[in-house]
């Protein structure tokens, strides 16, 4: 029973990572600009994509293709912004138009995987094999990697947005946008470069999902569907508040799928953010970028 | 030649007009007063000054540049500070962070030290709590942590919105002598209030918006006495 528990909460941290991944970005964007990007999923696909094609066709360079991943989501951010999200801004409607118009840019992301790799389920080989174990705990080196590689884009996201003056610029147009114009940011730049660092935190999402599970071209629709929870859970727009949820949800759906079922993973989280939004629709820590 | 000339501004929200061809001019020295009641358009040409509103026509010179051709965020290097009403500090962040974002542009940020050991002996209090979230700070120290901010930009022209509002009279007054000090060492300000009279005794030159419309204007010394504006405005 004991290594059942701790196997499964190893599972939870590792679907956390993941998870803590592919949230942030959904909730600074939304902390910032006041929209819900559902471009999010495509670019959690991307991620995932990117890699493969880097590691199939650039000779198995693992380091490479995750720079090439962190590199090109990151570009493509600017240009989902500059291209999408920017052109409807301000205008009357927006927050539904650009909620459509992004979950638009999710299909065409998928329907372009499917034109240009297939549908067909991918995936990538392993990054390191072998496991640790620990009396009757095993952690294969996998599941390791993911665990140490999303604290470090975390702690570093966390550490741009407390220290950088260009991410105290982010959290300033975050609290108050008229107060940051009056200081003198330009706060078009601060949009465009949180969109670019929320599809960057996706692209690495989709990488380390990618690691353990198939690809598919419709695969970051899960995971958006897991962070949309934890970013109610963890209180809109705050981005530690986000990294707690994750790991909980994590610990809870690895739980879930260990002891009850791999299919009711999904209804019992449903259930509960149901229920998080009758109670405590204000997320477990209240708002704060 | 003034500091900031403005002339013939028109501009509104929607279909409504705001302010109708308000023509003035602030001095290079003291504090010059923008006085008038709520809804006299005051904080609509503030914000005009700083971007923050559209103009729909007219002019805005400043020190001889055309500020209209200067994005809004620009504006804060050429010198141009505010402090708005309502005070638009940030409040999730510490005193000490709210500071350094008052040195956000590029000419403001080589000065960044110089700067904080200026604004910390003006406001002392600002000095003792650098780590203090701005949100728990009280009214009267988020407005001086809203000057200060200002402060930190190096301006060469400073803009008060309504910096009384809400403050215990005795709070205002040792604001207002703070302020008239830093102006007398030579940063002109444009002073927009609602308390007449406090606003004329400290400035050298005050217009009245009346209904988006400049309704009177001449030196502080001569409004005090000027019997419209006693009537119109202080209920004498």
């Amino acid at each position: 029973m004991f290594s059942d528990i701790a196997s499964a909460i190893i599972i939870g941290l590792v679907l956390g990572s993941m998870y803590a991944l592919a949230a942030v970005g959904l909730t600074l964007v939304w902390g910032v600009l006041k929209i819900l990007n559902f471009a999010h999923g495509g670019f959690i696909t991307l991620g995932a994509y990117f890699v493969w094609v880097g590691i199939t066709f650039l000779g198995g360079n693992y380091v490479i293709s995750f720079l090439l991943v962190m590199g090109l989501t990151f570009l493509l951010g600017f240009v989902l912004n500059a291209g999408v999200i920017r052109p409807l801004q301000g205008r009357p409607e927006s927050e539904t138009n650009i909620f459509i118009a992004t979950l638009a840019t999710s299909i065409i992301i998928e329907n372009l995987i499917i034109v240009g790799f297939g549908g067909r389920y991918k995936s990538i080989p392993e990054m390191a094999s072998g496991s640790l174990t620990l009396g009757s705990i095993s952690i294969n080196f996998q599941q390791m990697i993911i665990m140490a590689v999303a604290p470090v884009f975390l702690v570093g996201l966390m550490y741009y947005l407390k220290k950088m003056k260009s991410g105290m610029a982010v959290r300033a147009v975050a609290q108050d946008a008229d107060g940051a114009a009056i200081v003198g940011i330009d706060s078009e730049r601060v949009y465009s470069y949180t969109i670019a660092i929320g599809a960057l935190m996706a692209g690495v999402a989709g990488v380390l999902l990618g690691v353990i599970f198939y690809l598919s071209p419709g695969m970051g629709g899960d995971p958006l569907v897991r962070a949309l929870f934890i970013m109610v859970l963890g209180g809109m727009g705050s981005v530690k508040g986000t990294i707690y949820g994750a790991y909980i949800i994590g610990i809870i759906d690895a739980l879930a799928r260990y002891f009850i079922g791999m299919f009711w993973a999904s209804p019992i989280l449903f259930v509960m953010f149901i229920l998080l939004l009758l109670l405590r629709p204000q997320g477990l820590f209240g708002v704060k970028v | 030649m003034a500091l900031l000339e403005i002339d013939k501004l028109n501009t509104g929200y929607g279909e409504v007009q705001a302010l109708w061809d308000v023509s003035l001019d602030i001095e290079g020295k003291g504090i010059t007063a923008l006085l008038g009641a709520n809804g006299a358009g005051k904080t609509t040409l503030l914000n005009v000054i700083t971007g923050l509103q559209k103009a729909w026509s007219g002019e805005i010179r400043f020190a001889g540049k055309n500020l209209f051709e200067i994005k809004p965020h620009n504006r804060v290097d050429l010198g141009i500070a505010m402090v708005p009403e309502g005070r638009g500090i940030f409040y999730d962040m510490s005193v000490y962070e709210n500071l350094l974002m008052g040195a956000y542009t590029k000419n403001a940020r080589e000065k960044t030290k110089d700067s904080l050991d200026w604004v910390y002996s003006i406001f002392p209090v600002l000095k003792e709590r650098p780590e203090q979230m701005a949100g728990t700070l009280s009214g009267g120290e988020q407005q001086m942590l809203a000057i200060a901010r200002a402060l930190m930009s190096r301006p060469k022209l400073l803009l008060l919105d309504e910096v009384s509002t809400g403050l215990a009279p005795a709070l205002v007054l040792t604001l207002m002598d703070i302020l008239v000090n830093v102006a007398e060492k030579g940063l002109p300000m444009l002073l927009v209030e609602q308390h007449i009279e406090m606003a004329l005794e400290v400035s050298r030159i005050g217009y009245v918006l009346e209904n988006g419309r400049v309704v009177i204007q001449g030196e502080s010394k001569d409004l005090r006495t000027d019997k419209k504006l006693r009537e119109a405005y202080m209920g004498i």
